[in-house]
């Protein structure tokens, strides 16, 4: 009877220590510690937000070029609510606040970043390939001192343009038969090599018509305040101002009619002349 | 299915062949400038390299820089792309040790280089830091800055004073051949003074490097942690990492550079006492004698290469320093120190030659004749194995005749082996066998026919 009691003690000993071990290797297993994984991408591009700082409680972390699909990642918080605040220069701030339970956290849906202007800005110069199928425009942004700025928010930029004949060369040239005014579509290039960020789409069928040797492109470049004014405002705007300056495309008159809207957007007036498709 | 196998193992050819994949991916990097018991090298700490190697006791350069980071096939090696992307992340690096104690270490402007305070003097590596680091590089500068003013002038003088020899020569020829008196100008002409050339700042082996800034890390060896702390008392993110700290393995030992004659571009290594040199005696030696540190084979790879491999258990020796005043003694085959002769280091040249199977031959360095103006290719001892037998015992031995501990190599002549002969004839026996029934068929064919 006793060395039976025995066995059973023995065995309940042994699974008591047994339960106890694991309990304490679940434990011990359980992360403590919460991680963050979000994305955060600019609010046109749906790209990189450059020179982004992101911080949240104690941490903080620089993102130049990660940004759409690219997922960032916190880890060592504490559970617990907290607010995850991301900046750069030149872009609004945000701030999102964030429960955060122990183990991953993953924020579904990117944090988008309004970008507020172009540092530096002084005017833009466009330089045209107007070869193959899909003839462009490469759009620099260039600063007072000159150098082209390459990393800056990609603002949701108005552009259009007024494509003409060119009558002659040199001292005489002048702008002959109007073929085209309107908007391009224009696409951002993410590429980090990437020199300039704005390539617009120039209409390839316009180019051809009329047997033209050589064109004038007049560019209207329009930077919105992105907190002032909608985009479809400033399409409505440009209508009013290509209609009030008549079929010649006078770039003055344009000047003149857009620069009652100086507190909502600044306008970039760029002419391409002796244009023609090789 | 085959096409597409077919095509992914061309797609990975290809990819191979071009050595440079270039999957870039923006990193938080540990820039590291180190010293590596020779000079100093750089390499980084990825993202995904958890610890990073330091030399114990001496100056290291750390920064946190955003980068690109890519891995490059040709090399088997993460590599940065800073041209694209190189932002240092500002703050105060803390690191603290396994004992508790911690420091925080704010950037520091620095430089280094390697100084000879004098001609006789042994080069050293130096930094500084602060506006200590400035005035090193200004020190530097302003030499060389002088000295290159200083050689304009001199070749202005110098020209002048060839001008002015060269005329008073002429002058002095005339006059004798006119029968004149000379006594005046042959006295100007020993009053001429040749221009001094100024003289190179030697004093600088390797200049001191632009001034940049960095956390300056000097630590005791052993473990440590470490991570960036910015502004608001931030942590980085991904900046925490452990420190390993070595030191090298017991005292520096001897190690030589063993330059075979016939193959002077392909020298090998011999680390070690117990290590012996192999040799066909057909050619000379030339050996090159260095102190040189041992460090653990994985710390002191990961030291030059972050993303390197290394093994924990073996040892490796670096060398870092040449042996001067010492001279090579052959020893008897009896105690050791019973030195029989000694060889003294010489300054060797390696001459291009059109004819000969080499291409080249290693001559004694002729300062005044043949090799004026030139500098020695090398400065070893000679050493000819076939003079002294097949078996040689050599070691370095001190002013005062002492031999220097770990420096005993054994060299091994080997001769002809006598067996090669019959084991090439056996080599060709199935080809002879082979033959001969092949000669056996064809006698059979014909008799059939």
């Amino acid at each position: 009877m006793l060395p039976h009691r025995r066995r059973i003690l023995r065995v309940t000993v042994i699974a008591v220590a047994a339960a106890c071990a694991a309990a304490v290797a679940l434990v011990a297993a359980l992360p403590f510690e919460a991680t963050l994984e979000f994305r955060i991408r600019d609010r046109v591009s749906r790209g990189a937000v450059w020179n982004a700082t992101v911080t949240i409680r104690d941490r903080f972390l620089r993102t130049y070029y990660a940004g759409g699909a690219d997922s960032l990642r916190f880890s060592r918080l504490a559970p617990g609510k907290a607010t995850l605040e991301v900046s750069a220069p030149n872009y609004q701030p945000v701030s999102v606040p964030v429960t955060l339970r122990r183990g991953r956290n993953r924020l579904a849906e990117p944090i988008d970043v309004t970008g507020l202007r172009i540092p530096g800005l002084a005017h833009f110069i466009v330089s045209e390939d107007l070869s193959g199928a899909a003839p462009q425009a490469t759009i620099w942004p260039l600063s007072e001192q000159g150098p082209a700025v390459v990393n800056h928010p990609a603002l949701d930029l108005w552009i259009g343009a007024r494509i003409s004949t060119q009558l002659a060369r040199g001292q005489a040239a002048a702008r002959g038969a109007p073929l085209f005014a309107g908007e391009l579509e224009w696409s951002w290039d993410h590429s980090p090599d990437a020199l300039a960020r704005y390539r617009a789409r120039l209409p390839p069928e316009v180019l051809e018509r009329g047997g033209a040797r050589r064109f004038v492109i007049d560019y209207l470049l329009i930077v919105p305040d992105p907190l002032a004014i909608e985009r479809a405002e400033v399409a409505a705007i440009v209508a009013a101002a290509w209609a009030d300056s008549g079929a010649s495309g006078d770039p003055a008159s344009l000047r003149t009619y857009l620069a009652r809207y100086a507190d909502r957007f600044d306008f970039y007036v760029h002419t391409s002349w002796n244009l023609s498709r090789p | 299915m085959r096409a597409a196998a077919c095509a992914a193992l061309l797609a990975v050819v290809a990819a191979a062949a071009s050595g440079d994949v270039r999957d870039r991916e923006e990193q938080l990097i540990y820039s590291l400038t180190v010293f590596n018991g020779t000079g100093y090298s750089s390499t980084f700490g990825a993202e995904s390299s958890g610890i990073l190697y330091l030399l114990a006791d001496v100056d290291n350069f750390v920064t946190l820089r955003k980068t690109f980071v890519y891995y490059r096939p040709a090399d088997a090696a993460l590599k940065t792309d800073a041209a694209l992307l190189d932002a240092p992340v500002e703050g105060v690096l803390e690191i603290s040790g396994s004992a508790g104690d911690s420091q925080s270490l704010p950037p520091e402007d620095y430089t280094y280089y390697y100084y000879r305070p004098g001609s006789d003097a042994a080069a050293a590596w130096r930094t500084a830091t602060g506006p200590e680091a400035h005035r090193a590089h200004l020190d530097y500068t302003e030499k060389l800055r002088r000295y290159r003013v200083g050689m304009d002038d001199y070749r202005l003088d110098r020209a002048t004073y060839d001008y002015m020899v060269g005329e008073l020569e002429r002058r002095i020829r005339e006059r004798k051949e006119a029968g004149g008196d000379v006594t005046r100008l042959e006295e100007v002409l020993r009053g001429l003074d040749a221009p001094a050339r100024p003289v190179f700042p030697e004093e600088y082996v390797v200049p001191p490097v632009r001034v940049e800034r960095a956390f300056v890390v000097n630590l005791p060896a052993g473990h440590y942690r470490a991570r960036l702390v910015g502004r608001g008392e931030r942590i980085l993110e991904g900046s925490e990492k452990t420190i390993v700290v070595f030191g090298r393995l017991g005292e520096p030992t001897v190690g030589y550079e063993v330059i075979p004659g016939d193959k002077w571009n392909r020298p090998v290594d011999s680390r070690s006492s117990g290590s012996v040199i192999y040799v066909d005696g057909s050619s000379d030696l030339y050996l090159r004698a260095r102190y040189q540190h041992e460090f653990t084979d994985l710390f002191y790879a990961k030291l030059m290469r972050n993303d390197a491999r290394g093994s924990p258990g073996m040892r490796r020796s670096v060398s870092f320093q040449g042996i001067s005043g010492v001279r090579l003694a052959l020893l008897n085959r009896g105690e050791v120190g019973e030195v029989s002769s000694t060889i003294g280091a010489l300054p060797y040249f390696v001459e291009q030659e059109r004819s000969g199977s080499r291409g080249y031959r290693i001559v004694p360095f002729d300062a005044a004749g043949a090799h004026v103006n030139r500098e020695p290719s090398l400065e070893a001892f000679h050493l000819a194995p076939g003079r002294y037998g097949a078996r040689i015992r050599v070691a370095l031995v001190d002013s005062r005749g002492a031999v220097i501990a770990t420096s005993m190599r054994r060299i091994r002549v080997l001769d002809g082996d006598p067996s090669v002969g019959v084991l090439g004839a056996l080599a060709f026996l199935p080809l002879a066998a082979g033959a001969g029934v092949g000669l056996a068929r064809r006698r059979g064919l014909r008799r059939t026919v």
